[in-house]
C-alpha cells in the first residue's frame, strides 16, 4: 500500500523524469525559424531597457551612498580643520552640495530624491535662472516663480512645447524622470553631467542636469539634442 | 574604496533578464502559439510573461537550468491561457474543473508489471495538465505552495486540493495496480 510518506518521496523521484519528457516534446518542437514582429521586438526593447534601468539605479544607489558617506567624513574631518584655524572659510566651495538618490516606482517612474550634504542656500536667496537660447521660432508662454524654483513654457505656432524647469535641492525634495526611455546618454558638463533622456514613441527628449544647489528640467517634443543643450548652457540669471 | 566602485563598473553588462530573452523566446512562442494559434497574440503572450518574470527574478537563480525552464514554460502557457479566456469571454480566472475530479486512468496489462516508479511516471502522464503542472513546480523547482499560487495565478487553497486530489488518484490508481 501506498502511503503519504512514500508518495512525496516517489513523486520527489519520479517528477524530474515526468518534466524531462514535457520539456523534450516541447523543445523538438521549436520553431526556431520564427520571426518576431517589429512590434513586439520594439515592446521587448522598451522593457529591456527598463529592466536594465533597474540594475543600473541599484548600482547607482549603492554608488550615492558610497559618495555620501565619503563626502560627509570629509566633510566633518575640514569642519574640524577650519574650526581650530580660519573662521570664515566657505565650506561650501570644499565638499558636494547634495546628493540624490535614484529609485524606482512601481508605475515605472524613475525616482530622484534629494539630500542636502551642505545646507541649502535660504529660500529668498534662490537665483532663479532662464535660457538665454531659445530654439527659433519658440516664444515663452507661461512663467510660474514659486518658492523653491520656477518653471517657463516656450511655445511655438504649431502647439510644441519646451518645458525649462528650475529646482533648488532641497531635503527630501523628489523628481521623477519616465524611464522607460528608448536611448539614454551622459553628456560631461563643466564639474559634473548632462543626463539625456530621449523617448522615441512618444516623440519626446529631456535634459536633465544637477549643477551647484540647482536641479535642471528641460522637456520638449520638437527638439533636438542638441538645442537642449545649448538651452541648459546659455542660462542667465533672471532679473528680480 | 577606489577599487570597489571600479568593480561595480565592470560588471557584467548583460543583464539577467536579456540572457532569459535570448535563452527562451523561441520555446515562449512555442509554447503560445501552441495555445492560441495566432502570432500577433502568442507575441503579446510572451510579452505579458516576460513582464511576469521581470517581476519575479527573484524567483530564478541559474539561467539556464531545467527549474528556470519549467518557470518560464508555464508562466508562458498560463498567460496565453489567461489571453485565451479573455478572448473566449471567460471571466472565471480558476481552470475548468471538469474531467479534474476523476480522470480517466487506462491501466493495461502491461502497466500492471511495471516497476512502482513507472508505474508512477505512467500515471501522471495521464492525469490532466494542472496536476502535472503543480507536482513539477513542487516536486522539481521545489516551490512553496504559497510560490506556486503566485505562479499560476490562483489561490493557495486551490494549490492545496490540487495536489492533496492529485495524490490521492495516485495513491489509489497504485493501490489498484497491486490487487491485480
Amino acid at each position: 500500500m501506498v502511503n503519504e510518506r512514500n508518495l512525496d518521496n516517489l513523486l520527489k523521484s519520479v517528477m524530474p523524469e515526468v518534466n524531462k519528457q514535457l520539456v523534450d516534446d516541447l523543445e523538438n518542437a521549436i520553431d526556431y525559424d520564427y520571426k518576431f514582429s517589429w512590434k513586439f521586438k520594439q515592446k521587448m526593447k522598451k522593457l529591456s531597457h527598463y529592466e536594465e534601468r533597474k540594475d543600473i539605479s541599484k548600482k547607482e544607489r549603492m554608488r550615492t551612498t558610497i559618495i555620501r558617506i565619503l563626502a560627509e567624513a570629509a566633510a566633518c574631518i575640514f569642519a574640524l580643520f577650519i574650526l581650530g584655524s580660519a573662521f570664515g572659510v566657505d565650506i561650501f566651495a570644499f565638499s558636494k552640495f547634495f546628493t540624490a538618490k535614484v529609485f524606482e516606482t512601481k508605475e515605472g517612474g524613475l525616482v530622484h530624491e534629494y539630500h542636502s550634504i551642505t545646507e541649502a542656500p535660504d529660500l529668498e536667496d534662490i537665483v532663479y535662472e532662464e535660457p538665454s537660447y531659445i530654439p527659433e521660432g519658440y516664444k515663452e508662454y507661461q512663467r510660474d516663480i514659486f518658492f523653491s524654483g520656477m518653471d517657463i513654457i516656450y511655445q511655438n505656432k504649431y502647439g510644441d512645447e519646451i518645458k525649462w524647469n528650475q529646482y533648488l535641492a532641497t531635503d527630501g525634495l523628489t523628481m521623477g524622470i519616465d524611464n522607460e526611455f528608448d536611448k539614454y546618454e551622459k553628456i560631461p558638463y563643466e564639474e559634473t553631467n548632462m543626463e539625456l533622456y530621449i523617448y522615441e514613441e512618444k516623440q519626446n527628449i529631456t535634459l536633465y542636469c544637477e549643477k551647484g544647489h540647482y536641479i535642471y528640467l528641460i522637456t520638449a517634443s520638437s527638439c533636438g539634442r542638441e538645442e537642449l543643450i545649448e538651452m541648459l548652457k546659455s542660462r542667465k540669471i533672471v532679473d528680480k | 574604496m577606489i577599487m570597489y566602485l571600479m568593480s561595480i563598473d565592470s560588471q557584467e553588462n548583460k543583464s539577467k533578464f536579456e540572457f532569459i530573452y535570448d535563452q527562451y523566446k523561441y520555446l515562449m512562442i512555442r509554447v503560445a502559439r501552441d495555445i492560441l494559434k495566432n502570432d500577433d497574440e502568442a507575441e503579446d503572450a510572451v510579452h505579458d510573461a516576460f513582464m511576469k518574470i521581470a517581476n519575479n527574478m527573484e524567483k530564478i537563480g541559474e539561467v539556464d537550468s531545467i527549474k528556470t525552464k519549467n518557470f518560464v514554460i508555464l508562466t508562458t502557457k498560463h498567460t496565453a491561457i489567461d489571453i485565451y479566456r479573455k478572448k473566449l469571454l471567460i471571466h472565471n480566472n480558476e481552470m475548468s474543473v471538469d474531467g479534474l475530479e476523476n480522470p480517466d486512468i487506462l491501466v493495461s496489462e502491461d502497466v500492471v508489471h511495471m516497476n512502482e516508479e513507472n508505474r508512477t511516471i505512467y500515471i501522471i502522464n495521464q492525469m490532466p495538465d494542472i496536476y502535472k503542472e503543480i507536482f513539477i513546480l513542487k516536486y522539481v523547482n521545489e516551490y512553496t505552495n504559497l510560490e506556486i499560487a503566485e505562479i499560476l495565478n490562483i489561490s493557495e487553497a486551490t494549490i492545496r486540493k490540487r495536489i492533496s486530489r492529485g495524490k490521492d488518484i495516485i495513491a489509489k490508481t497504485l493501490n489498484e495496480m497491486e490487487v491485480q
